[in-house]
């Protein structure tokens, strides 16, 4: 009975929407049908609906680095999992930064010439599909303001909308200019520079990513001597502040709050004590917005071990979670990294001297610029319309 | 033509592409919904339903799905799903299950469509994409450059 030419398509999607990921992507070669249906957002839904068989959603860590004239972007694979580094087929070796991670998606910008316009790109590293947005004409922060109306990036971010079931890019330019790219609408549009917004001007160098948790994406600037935190809702496009915790008067001085960074589902800073260069802790808001929830776990009294590296600038970045136990990217001078296992639920621990051995390759090569953030491996399409046809092939 | 058993158990006539009539337990044809909503809608009382898409060899081995499905309580859960196992895997090849999952789909029978499914989706995991060509006969309609490009883009995929 069967004329197998045209096995019907709701059969096989039956079918294909059971495989795990790997087969999906090497099904890619079967067909140019197969190629662009397999990575669609249509048969995405389809596959998350099965359900089954459970999907490995581990994070893995993506590093971006400089390797002689160019750049390569690697998959470190799992944390603690001891995978060897991947490099990835990214269609680019210019100066490229990653801005962003979400859902499987990652937000890359790059440069492609000296006068310091970045090209945004969201590119998902499972699938290898690109996507090139639109122009917009943005400039590098670290070039000098030469007339008023050159607009340099003050902060950027990546996240997802669940009201609208869309991806949005979010650019802030000096003077007081925000933007936002819908993935779905596939445009560029203004949205205003409400307060707390204005005060992204004030976000230190090497923090303009944004960190995307609940929704919204959060920043940590800081205005003279003073520390806050923003947070833009993507749904609402509003700006909110959120609490920083709270610190007694008598201590205030004392302590400094040096980064923002999110493990697991908690945002976290990294707190300080200014008498001595060596000695703080990193502060865990156990309960989103919540000024009192903040704790403080994972003290630290020396860091003279990290390579030499220990510096009272040392910045955290923690970001991401493996297990129940959470990893910590602590990034230094905006150049060098250096990864801990964080194993344990939110209890004290010193955790610091357990440093993932596998992981040292990060340090190795000592390169002149690098930098890591979290993803996980999804079919998420940086084409979220549905629109097969737009799929490069 | 509904013929009732001794046991009052109402008959129904199912008759295949080919011709073969298989007769019964309405319980056991109802586990197809769209039977189920044939039989509602009185289309049994004038004689048998005819079920064009379905070959006699195929509608046999859906009636023993049906017949082990209606019989079993949740109890014999354990059982039931080794008896699922035997039962794809006596359908032996890619070709019979194909037709099993188009029958299972065009008669509506969940529970049936998605244990095909699942033991095709098993038997492709691994195949190599010229493999699956093979399995249903699917053209290769890349350029080697496009071919190329897709390769390398999911390169590790293939390790």
């Amino acid at each position: 009975m069967a004329n197998l030419t045209i096995l019907p398509s709701v059969i096989l999607e039956e079918i294909l929407a059971l495989l795990p990921s790997k087969s999906i992507l090497r099904f890619r070669q079967v067909s140019k049908s197969w190629s662009s249906f397999l990575v669609s957002s249509e048969f995405q839904k389809l596959r998350t609906n099965k359900s089954t068989p459970p999907q490995t959603n581990l994070q893995k860590i993506l590093k971006c680095s400089a390797v002689n004239d160019g750049y390569v972007i690697e998959s470190l694979g799992c944390l603690g999992g001891g995978e060897d580094p991947v490099r990835l087929c990214f269609p680019t070796e210019k100066y490229m930064r990653l801005l962003g991670s979400c859902n499987g998606l990652v937000c890359v910008a790059v440069r492609h010439n000296p006068s310091g316009v970045d090209q945004i790109v969201i590119w998902n590293p499972f699938t290898g599909i690109y996507r090139k947005l639109q122009d917009i004409c943005i400039k590098n922060r670290k070039r000098k303001l030469q007339d008023i109306d050159d607009r340099r990036i003050c902060a950027y971010g990546f996240g997802y909308d669940s009201a609208a079931d869309d991806y949005k890019v979010f650019i802030a330019t000096k003077p007081a200019k925000v933007e936002i790219f819908s993935l779905k609408t596939g445009f560029w549009k203004e949205v205003e520079t409400t307060d707390p917004g204005k005060d992204l001007e004030y976000i230190p160098e090497g923090h303009e990513v944004g960190l995307f948790l609940k929704g919204a994406l959060h920043w940590h600037v800081l205005i003279g001597g003073r520390t806050k935190i923003i947070a833009f809702d993507l749904a609402k496009e509003k700006f909110y502040d959120v609490p920083m915790p709270v610190v007694e008067e008598e201590h205030s001085d004392e302590v400094e709050f040096r980064g923002l960074g999110v493990v697991g589902v908690y945002l976290c800073l990294n707190m300080a004590l200014k008498r001595y260069d060596d000695v703080g802790a990193v502060c865990v808001m156990k309960e989103y917005c919540n000024a009192e929830s903040w704790a403080h776990f994972i003290y630290y009294t020396s860091l003279t071990w990290v390579n030499g590296y220990a510096h009272p600038t040392l910045d955290f970045k923690p970001q991401a979670v493996k297990d129940g136990g959470y990893i910590l990217i602590l990034q230094l001078s905006g150049e060098v990294q250096h990864i801990l296992k964080w194993d344990d639920n939110l209890d004290e621990s010193d955790a610091f001297d357990d440093v993932l051995q596998n992981l040292k390759h990060i340090r190795k090569k000592s390169p002149k610029y690098q930098m890591a953030m979290p993803y996980i491996e999804a079919l998420t399409s940086p084409y979220p319309s549905l629109e097969l046809k737009q799929l490069e092939l | 033509m509904s013929i009732t058993t001794e046991n009052n158990e109402k008959m129904i006539t199912l008759m295949s592409s080919d011709g073969e009539e298989f007769v019964v337990e309405e319980a056991v044809a109802a586990q197809s919904q769209t039977i189920k909503h044939l039989i509602e809608d009185g289309c049994s009382t004038e004689g048998s339903i005819p079920l064009p898409n379905v070959t006699g060899r195929v509608l046999s081995e859906v009636i023993q799905y049906c017949k082990k499905h209606s019989s079993s309580d949740d109890k014999e859960e354990k059982e039931l799903e080794a008896w699922d196992a035997e039962f794809v895997k006596a359908a032996d090849d890619h070709v019979a299950l194909t037709d099993l999952m188009m029958a299972a789909n065009f008669l509506d029978i969940k529970g049936l469509l998605d244990l095909v499914a699942q033991t095709l989706a098993n038997m492709i995991t691994g195949k190599s994409p010229e493999e699956v060509r093979r399995m249903w006969n699917i053209k290769n309609d890349f350029t080697p450059e496009e071919a190329e490009k897709v390769r390398k883009e999911n390169q590790w995929a293939f390790e």
